[in-house]
């Protein structure tokens, strides 16, 4: 049975996938975003946080996959009739022999499976886990590649090619991006993604997530700068939502199907 | 705007004006809001039937005082409204000596309060209502037909001595009731001759008939029917507060049918009617649910009374009652409505395990499923069952304390002596409240018998003996623990920290307790024991302890014996007394201050999990239900930005009450809106929350009662503020429209 590290397991979440579910964020992820909201899911092994007024606390557990889907059974009964597990992160298949076995875990209790993941890594990765996986979630921050680069620090040219191969695989997809103004909320940016997405077979919805700064106060706990992004602005991400419409792709603002307030 | 909708209107901002005057003049009430007004500034009653002292007692002077007080009580008619009257005092209350924790008791039981006063218990001595009518009496005999059962009874027990003082008590009522009536009746018919307006003289006309009619006979419709109810309800109210209602769709359902088959009435009136009815006090009423046979009882009234409460959008306290086979748009309309009005209504109850729990008690299912949810945490039987529901209470942190104190002196210091200390404490507890129950019940007829719920009751007439004596077929005494959160954490804690880990010793512990955290190390060690495992968290330690904390309180409770085959019912409630039992308890090893309120029900503390998981609060409440039937209810507040659709509501309450759940009380209310309504509450005076089982304006809460009901949406927040988040979590409120 695999140990790995996890810096929270949250019960009740609304936010990661259909239903009532709980999400298991995993430490560790390959990507280094500029504006993430959770930098202590960034390095891999547990470390300090020093909140003021606070005695320092250890980010990041050792915890098995049996444990782990022990806590997830905990809410079996509240995940009928579409809700689950999501291992988010942190890049989950970072734990790549701990996500599968937490996912086996589930599968085998009958419990629907989701991961929220980057796709920036080789295909075998994913390969490894797809039979235990009912739904992907993934991002798609930039779709060109240099700018992604700088962005990021990792080329997405892997997420293309292991995008392509999910489609044939028919696989249930969700599409997210995260918006930064003066980042990627750009017409040209979506026209591009939104063009690989209408090529998906099994996309649920493609949901746009404007930048939110609840992840500020934890970089000073982290001994880190925060980030300074903002939000792009209702009107912008009306009509970027727009474009996608126009594929005819489900478009959701922050799980919202309706148009942004002005 | 049709003239229902500009009605309700005004009937409800006269409501909120009246609130804001009840305020300014009484300050603030730590309770239910009810339907009362404030008299006129120069109205003056003194109760003619009591000693120098103020004091009175015993069924004739109730029946006296009560009907003079009747007789004198101001009329009100407002031109708005379906329905005659307000009601303005409560008679129970003008009794010296008064007090929540205290009734007047004229016997004396001085031998129970050392060990009343050492284990803070409620003993229920003295207190009054709390049980339900059976308001179908009423609704078939009429206040006519109600006095001569009374006097045919009376002449059957001319030899019968305490029959005779009761039921002579009982013609006072009833004749200081159709008094007040009457003279309502005649305000009514003098304000319909000088009113310009021929809409408001045409109800005025109305209101006249409809009073005048009803001062003997039964009602024939529907709103002689809501009439009859609230005439009912306002004198209850000011005999002793009582509150309870009934299963008011199926009560109602055979007027509102018989004036659809006649034309007279349509949905839209008999709304405004049930909205006037609603306006008129915030009784306890079930909706929909099985009747004896488990069909379900859900009509277009259940709808209707959803409608009206919405329409009015004040303080209300209707139930749907959750079983297999409610129909599914009355419940999802229920759950619509409790996230659209975001005022705390309806609640809903678990039908399954509250059947399933009563049976317990030896009784039929058939029996069980008319037992329903008519008060702040319980069931009962209307019109049969005696109860004292939501009156007897322990402090279980304070058996905790006494236990821990006796700890030190017995030898080494341990969890496992410190829970043999915590039970036979609380054997003692309980064995204290049997006694106090049972002085109650030999007593309480000699002290304060119950002359309005006596009248809707099967037996106290025909028997001539009150309902705490012997008149109703059944006694199931509720009794109920409080603190359960607050000493289910305090065993985890110790036990993790002292005992597993080892990271404070035993006599640092009783330092820190005995100094309340004082200093750097009393900080420190408190955030220690404050971080350890939590009940509600899930398999943790405090998991573990409140499981056997409920299972040795239900035994305890189930083996005293009673007299007569009574019965007492394990709940764990504690009412709006969170605050009152905390200040009587010290420092706690959960890290709670000394004073600071205990938890709240059988809910976790604020802050069990860092992400404070609704599904979390709802499996461990559910794990603690004491099971015979009797509740223990699940107290969920939710913030509107957090995606929880009426969908996840729904689905929530059905898993909770799959899992074992009996009860369950929601606030749905915006943490910026809470904190800018508890910095200036005059801003906010219609935000209703639900206290407890009661729902109350915030305005007019006290500051300290404000704190509490903030602390249960705060904490969470604040925890919440280092939590791993999801890209996603923007409130959507804010974004979009």
């Amino acid at each position: 049975m695999a140990i790995g590290v996890v810096t929270d397991i949250q019960r009740f979440s609304l936010h990661d996938g259909p239903g009532i579910r709980t999400t298991v964020f995993m430490k560790g992820c390959p990507l280094r975003c500029t504006w993430c909201h959770n930098p202590e899911g960034l390095a891999a092994a547990p470390e300090l946080i020093f909140y003021p007024g606070r005695p320092p606390e250890l980010v990041g557990r050792l915890i098995t996959a049996d444990e782990v889907v022990a806590e997830v059974l905990e809410d079996r009964i509240f995940y009928e009739p579409e809700g689950g597990v999501t291992l988010s992160g942190g890049e989950p298949l970072q734990q790549g022999p701990f996500a599968l076995d937490i996912l086996q875990g589930c599968k085998q209790e009958g419990i629907h499976t989701a991961i929220e993941t980057s796709l920036c890594y080789d295909w075998s990765r994913l390969e490894a886990i797809l039979d235990w996986v009912d739904l992907i979630v993934f991002d798609l921050k930039l779709a060109d590649e240099k700018t992604h680069r700088r962005y990021t620090g990792v080329s997405n040219s892997a997420l293309w090619s292991n995008l392509s191969r999910l489609n044939a695989t028919g696989k249930t997809l969700i599409a997210r991006t995260p918006l930064i103004a003066g980042v990627n909320d750009t017409a040209e940016e979506m026209e591009r993604i939104t063009a690989k997405l209408s090529k998906l077979r099994k996309l649920l919805y493609y949901e746009l997530l404007p930048y939110h700064p609840l992840g500020t106060g934890k970089y000073a706990a982290l001994g880190r700068a925060a980030p300074a992004f903002s939000s792009p602005s209702p009107a912008t991400l009306n009509r970027l939502a727009d474009i996608g419409r126009t594929r005819n792709l489900t478009v959701l603002i922050s799980g919202i199907g309706a148009t942004a307030h002005e | 705007m049709n003239n229902f909708d500009a009605r309700i209107d005004r009937l409800r901002e006269k409501k909120l004006a009246q609130t804001r005057a009840k305020l300014r003049r009484f300050g603030p009430q730590d309770e239910d809001d009810y339907g009362s007004v404030p008299p006129p500034e120069d109205f003056t009653w003194r109760c003619p039937a009591a000693d120098s002292t103020g004091a009175f007692h015993g069924a004739k002077a109730w029946g006296q005082n009560f009907r003079s007080l009747m007789e004198h009580h101001p009329v009100y008619i407002d031109p708005d409204d379906a329905l005659a009257g307000r009601w303005m005092f409560m008679l129970s209350r003008m009794r010296p000596g008064n007090t929540v924790q205290r009734a007047p008791f004229p016997f004396d039981y001085s031998s129970l309060h050392e060990r009343q006063g050492l284990y803070d218990v409620r003993s229920g001595i003295g207190k009054d209502a709390h049980f339900a009518p059976d308001y179908r009496i009423g609704l078939g005999l009429g206040w006519g037909g109600l006095k001569a059962k009374v006097e045919a009874s009376l002449a059957r027990h001319a030899a019968d001595a305490e029959a005779c003082e009761l039921l002579e008590a009982e013609l006072d009522a009833l004749a200081g009731i159709r008094n007040w009536i009457t003279r309502t009746a005649a305000a009514a018919h003098a304000m319909a001759e000088a009113e310009s307006d021929p809409d408001r003289q045409h109800n005025l006309r109305d209101l006249a008939a409809i009073n005048s009619r009803l001062v003997e006979m039964p009602p024939a419709t529907f709103r002689e029917a809501c009439q009859w109810l609230a005439w009912f309800n306002m004198a209850s109210r000011t005999y002793n507060r009582d509150g309870a209602g009934g299963q008011l769709d199926e009560l109602l359902r055979p007027f509102y049918e018989r004036d659809l088959a006649a034309g007279r009435i349509d949905e839209e009136e008999a709304t405004f009617i049930l909205a006037c009815l609603l306006l008129n006090d915030t009784h306890y009423y079930q909706i929909g649910g099985p009747d004896r046979g488990g069909c379900d009882q859900t009509s277009v009234v259940s709808f209707l009374l959803l409608e009206a409460a919405h329409r009015l959008r004040l303080s209300c306290n209707i139930t749907v009652r959750v079983h297999a086979g409610l129909d599914e748009q009355l419940f999802a309309r229920a759950v619509e409505i409790l996230c659209l009005d975001r005022l705390a209504y309806p609640r809903f109850s678990g039908d399954h395990a509250l059947v399933e729990g009563f049976a317990r008690n030896g009784f039929s299912r058939e029996l069980a499923r008319e037992r329903i949810a008519l008060g702040c945490n319980w069931m009962t039987l209307p019109g049969r069952e005696y109860g004292l529901n939501d009156l007897v209470k322990i402090n279980l942190a304070k058996v905790f304390a006494v236990a821990f104190d006796e700890l030190f002196a017995t030898g080494a210091p341990s969890t496992e002596a410190l829970a043999r200390l915590f039970f036979s404490h609380l054997d003692r507890a309980v064995q204290c409240v049997a006694e106090g129950v049972n002085f109650h019940l030999d007593h309480q007829y000699r002290n304060e018998p119950e002359l309005l719920l006596n009248l809707l009751c099967y037996g106290p007439i025909e028997k001539g003996r009150d309902a705490s004596h012997g008149g109703v077929e059944f006694y199931n005494l509720a009794v109920d623990g409080a603190g359960l959160a607050t000493v289910a954490d305090s065993f985890a804690a110790i036990e993790q920290r002292v005992e597993a880990e080892q990271l404070l010793t035993w006599p640092q512990l009783r330092h820190a307790i005995a100094t309340d955290f004082n200093g750097p190390e009393g900080t420190r060690l408190r955030q220690l024991l404050s971080r350890s495992d939590r009940f509600g968290q899930g398999r943790s330690r405090g998991d573990k302890w409140a499981g056997v904390i409920t299972e040795r309180f239900v035994s305890t409770v189930r083996a005293v014996p009673m007299p007569a085959g009574y019965k007492l019912l394990p709940g764990w409630f504690s009412w709006a007394d969170t605050v009152r039992f905390g200040r009587t308890v010290g420092a706690t090893p959960n890290g709670r201050h000394a004073g600071a309120p205990i938890s709240h029900g059988a809910n976790p503390d604020p802050g069990f999990r860092r992400d404070g998981a609704l599904t979390a609060i709802a499996k461990a409440v559910a794990d603690v239900q004491p099971g015979f039937g009797n509740t223990a209810p699940l107290q969920l507040e939710i913030d509107p930005g957090c995606r929880c659709s009426p969908e996840i509501i729904g689905r929530l309450l059905r898993a909770h009450f799959a899992l074992g759940g009996t009860l369950v009380n929601i606030n749905i209310v915006d943490a910026k809106k809470i904190r800018e309504a508890h910095r200036c509450p005059e801003k906010f005076p219609d935000l209703v929350v639900r206290v407890t089982g009661f729902s109350a304006y915030f305005a007019s809460l006290s500051p300290e009662f404000r704190q509490l009901v903030v602390n249960r949406i705060l904490t969470q927040e604040d925890r919440a503020a280092d939590l791993p988040t999801c890209a996603a979590e923007t409130t959507p409120q804010e974004a979009l429209v």
